[in-house]
């Protein structure tokens, strides 16, 4: 399978700030990749920097087979974007948006009225169409938002955070319209926080951290090395005891107030109350839920965040 | 390029059709000018200056550096709301948005100007001919364009709208009050004339007196003023817009 798109040891730095620290990543067509990390990890700077917005310092990227320094024109022939702030006109109304993006991108003015009507049937917008996006909720302003990037259709898409803020009904149909545009063909390459919206969504997990890839691979080989999907979280207020506790427990990594085991299964959870009680630490609250975001994190990196 | 920024001209004055925008482009300077009327008229015509030629000139003046307000205004709001990195994705040429932005600017300036020569010649204002109205309207709306480059630049490297504003008012009192807009250069001390000379807001104002009055006209001073102004700000766009 062909790589839609292709980073190598891509740099951007801002002052002092590394942002993009000799990043490698490849996107093979027709696949959704989600690019997880936490506020600051780089994953804006990265999606700018693929968008033609900045300039990388050093390294090469190639989007949909053109080179991104050398043939931005071409690159963005061949991309949409959906930012973290749905880019649509608050005076304008839905329509009139999607009619402007269309006629911006060359079509005749009958084509790009009868596409704005096909895309705000789609997205479920038609009651709203002829308001000023103004009056629209969050999540009909995402919905737009995603509706502008597909007015003309490209091979890849970029979504940049695209359901931060967003109430669940509204992030549903946002997943919903991802998974659809899987099945067209279409190449993605979201960014989000959350694991939850990676794992849906995504074929491969990108992890970055300091703008640098800390881990790669499928949904399952990332969760694996969390423990096969949940965690055993050990709270315990006092320092002393939780400092005790790490100890006496296998691969646990100190989160804030508690220690966070990963359970592969729900034999962990007897290994840790036997271990606790052992060495006489009352734990204030023991539970097994699925790994966050923190918890990769601090199993990717040694916990050190 | 031509058909890109007509559409974006199209949206740009679409947008400019508020309620909001009807208010900055008529009823203020035509607020100014009712006001300007009361304090000044006696005080002009017992100098023997025509009242009405003298006046209409310097509100279309103060109207065109208010046009770089909205400037401003408008390209810190397309930042803001993500329009500007949206287009800038897009296969089009990026000085496309500029050019639409100057030309629709260029546009709204159309409005004030024919409202303030509206009720300038309800109250005795003329233009001597044709050329002497195109001319006036044409150096008019070239000097409002240099100030809005300026304002775009400043709005392309600030990330605060609302300090944009402020940073464009500021330097417009001074060059407004220590020039020959509101006053002959007559009332103001010796030492001052050099400074109210060489401002650009004398240079132009006087430049359009002349042209409305049908008199010959030294277009050399403001015409120099406005292309070092489109030159510098214009330069300082085009860097900003690459940064932005």
């Amino acid at each position: 399978m062909t790589a839609s798109v292709e980073l190598r040891d891509l740099s951007k730095s801002f002052g002092e700030t590394l942002a993009l620290d000799k990043l490698s990543l490849e996107v093979a067509e027709g696949s959704v990749v989600g690019l997880l990390g936490p506020n600051g990890a780089g994953k804006t700077t990265l999606i700018n920097c693929l968008t033609t917005l900045l300039k990388p310092d050093g390294g090469t990227a190639r989007v949909a087979g053109f080179d991104l320094v050398g043939q931005p024109e071409k690159v963005r022939a061949s991309i949409a974007v959906t930012g973290q702030f749905a880019a649509v006109d608050e005076t304008l109304t839905g329509r009139e948006n999607l009619v402007f993006f269309g006629r911006l991108l060359k079509l005749s003015k009958q084509e790009a009225r009868d596409r704005a009507q096909k895309l705000l049937e789609r997205f479920d917008l038609i009651d709203d169409a002829d308001k000023a996006t103004k009056g629209y909720s969050g999540g009909m302003r995402r919905k737009l938002d995603l509706a502008v990037s597909l007015v003309v259709e490209r091979p890849v898409l970029f979504l940049d955070e695209p359901t931060t803020g967003l109430d669940p009904t509204s992030r549903d149909a946002l997943w919903a319209s991802v998974h659809e545009l899987r099945s067209t063909g279409v190449t993605v390459l979201l960014t989000t926080q959350y694991l939850e919206e990676a794992d849906q969504l995504a074929d491969r997990i990108a992890v970055v951290d300091h703008g640098r890839l800390i881990a790669e691979g499928t949904p399952q080989e990332l969760k694996k090395q969390t423990g096969g999907g949940a965690v055993c979280e050990v709270r315990i207020a006092d320092a002393a005891t939780r400092a005790r506790a790490l100890t006496v427990l296998d691969q646990a990594v100190e989160q804030d107030e508690a220690v966070v085991v990963p359970a592969p299964g729900i034999g962990t959870l007897s290994t840790v109350i036997k271990a606790l009680e052992s060495a006489h630490i009352e734990p204030d609250d023991l539970t097994l839920r699925k790994p966050t975001l923190d918890d990769v994190f601090r199993s990717l990196t040694g916990g050190s965040r | 390029m031509i058909r890109e920024t007509g559409v974006l001209v199209g949206r740009n004055v679409r947008i400019s059709l508020s309620r909001r925008s009807f208010f900055q482009l008529i009823v203020s300077p035509l607020v100014f000018f009712g006001g300007f009327h009361l304090v000044l008229n006696n005080l002009l015509s017992t100098r023997g200056v025509d009242f009405a030629q003298f006046l209409t000139p310097a509100i279309v003046m103060m109207a065109m550096g208010l046009a770089a307000v909205s400037t401003g205004f408008f390209i810190a709001r397309d930042r803001s709301e993500g329009m500007l990195n949206r287009c800038r994705t897009l296969p089009i040429n990026g000085l496309s948005i500029l050019l639409a932005r100057i030309a629709t600017d260029a546009l709204r300036c159309l409005v004030p100007i024919a409202a303030i020569v509206a009720v300038g010649y309800a109250i005795g204002f003329r233009f001597s001919g044709l050329p002497s109205a195109v001319g006036f309207v044409a150096l008019a709306v070239a000097f409002a364009l240099s100030f809005c480059l300026g304002a775009a630049a400043l709005a392309l490297r600030s990330d605060d709208p609302e300090s944009i504003a402020s940073a464009l008012f500021l330097p417009m009192l001074p060059l407004l009050n220590l020039s020959t807009v509101f006053a002959p250069l007559s009332v103001f001390p010796d030492w001052l004339e050099p400074v109210i000379r060489i401002n650009p807001y004398s240079a132009t104002v006087d430049a359009l007196r002349a042209l409305a009055d049908g008199q010959p006209v030294s277009l050399a001073p403001p015409l120099i003023w406005i292309a070092a102004l489109w030159l510098v700000f214009g330069l300082a766009v085009s860097r900003a817009f690459r940064r932005a």
